[in-house]
């Protein structure tokens, strides 16, 4: 893998610096970097249609995993990759396992979500009419490329690539360019005339 | 074939631009709105690592002299907590002050334990006196859990104890 300075300060490149030091036993970045990495697999792992404890279980396990995994991962700098395609992969196998979230099969949504963190209905919590609009072009994309631009709202730039990559994406699907994805969303966004650009 | 590809298919090949983070950000503060992180997950998650990787014993909670209880959280504000796992109980007393920090004084049902804090981003151990009494003074507010160790039995597993909120 090449690095540039470009990347430098990458999520992928603090993930790498973390784990090497977690395993020269210093377990202090362990912390920060589950901080600020566990919102990116929760993206993931709902994205592939878990329910909120499947999700959270899929996401604790991954971390676990690490810890269990950690003296065999042969490239330290490709850690995040092995969380997001940990992830993906688990959440995959409890979605064919049933634990997929259907919100339609239910008269009460409340019925599926009877936790307290259980996400609100969508679009009421929506206020402003930009995030709405957002939203519902948004809604219209593949799940595919729903699950690539959600996970790739939650990293960095240098890193898109590596997160298409781990979500098993052609190369070229975001980063450098725009891509398939971001570009439907962006044409959409730009032929509706309710959309402004933002300035 | 048509000499003037797509409008999609331009904007595929463009790079990325500032309305494009823009957009991302707007999709991730979406996302934070209609589907948040679960409060504790991150929290719970390091607990979880920390237990693995210690292959520890997690001690429960016997009993804690609860001033106020956090809804819809596994941490406790408390004054006195009790612990016990294996054998070995330990009670903790929290004494807060004035300030944002937090003074604590425990004792062990037995000698010879070491007794390690675990702060947010820091760890400081003490042992236990001759009466298995221990304190960590300015102690920062949030989460903290505790590793006991038995000094003359390194074969046995370290006991963990569930985060406590001072």
């Amino acid at each position: 893998m090449k690095h540039t300075d470009a990347d430098a300060d990458s999520l992928a490149n603090r993930a790498a610096s973390a784990f090497r030091a977690y395993r020269d036993g210093e377990t202090a970045g362990m912390s920060t970097l589950v901080d600020e990495v566990t919102p990116l697999l929760w993206a993931v792992a709902r994205q592939q249609g878990l329910h909120h404890q499947a999700a959270e279980d899929v996401v604790q396990n991954t971390w676990l995993k690490l810890v269990e995994h950690a003296p065999s991962i042969a490239d330290p700098q490709s850690v995040l990759k092995w969380l997001i395609t940990t992830t993906k992969r688990d959440a995959w196998s409890s979605v064919s396992r049933g634990h997929r979230e259907e919100p339609a099969a239910h008269a009460d949504v409340r019925d599926v979500e009877p936790d307290a963190t259980a996400p609100s209905p969508e679009l009421a919590v929506l206020a402003e009419a930009d995030d709405r609009l957002l939203w519902n072009h948004f809604a219209t994309l593949s799940d595919r490329c729903k699950a690539l631009l959600r996970a790739v709202a939650f990293a960095e730039k240098p890193d898109y690539a590596t997160v298409a990559q781990a979500l098993g994406m052609p190369v070229g699907s975001i980063g450098p360019t725009r891509g398939r994805c971001l570009a439907k969303l962006r044409h959409a966004l730009v032929t509706d005339p309710r959309w402004e650009m933002p300035s | 074939m048509s000499a003037t590809p797509d409008p999609e298919t331009t904007l595929a090949a463009g790079a990325l631009d500032d309305v494009d983070a823009h957009v991302l950000d707007q999709l991730r503060h979406l996302h934070e709105v209609v589907d948040p992180l679960p409060a504790d997950l991150a929290e719970r998650v390091k607990f979880a690592m920390t237990v693995a990787a210690l292959e520890a014993e997690v001690a429960d909670i016997v009993s804690s002299a609860t001033l106020e209880t956090v809804r819809g959280t596994d941490y406790d504000r408390a004054d006195t907590v009790t612990f016990a796992s294996d054998g070995l109980s330990v009670m903790v007393s929290i004494e807060h002050g004035a300030t944002t920090k937090a003074d604590i004084v425990g004792w062990v049902s037995e000698t010879g334990v070491e007794v390690e804090l675990r702060e947010r981003g820091r760890t400081r151990t003490a042992v236990v006196d001759e009466e298995g009494r221990f304190s960590f003074t300015g102690v920062e507010r949030g989460l903290v859990n505790f590793v006991l160790r038995r000094r003359g039995d390194v074969a046995a597993p370290p006991i963990i104890t569930p985060a406590i909120e001072l």
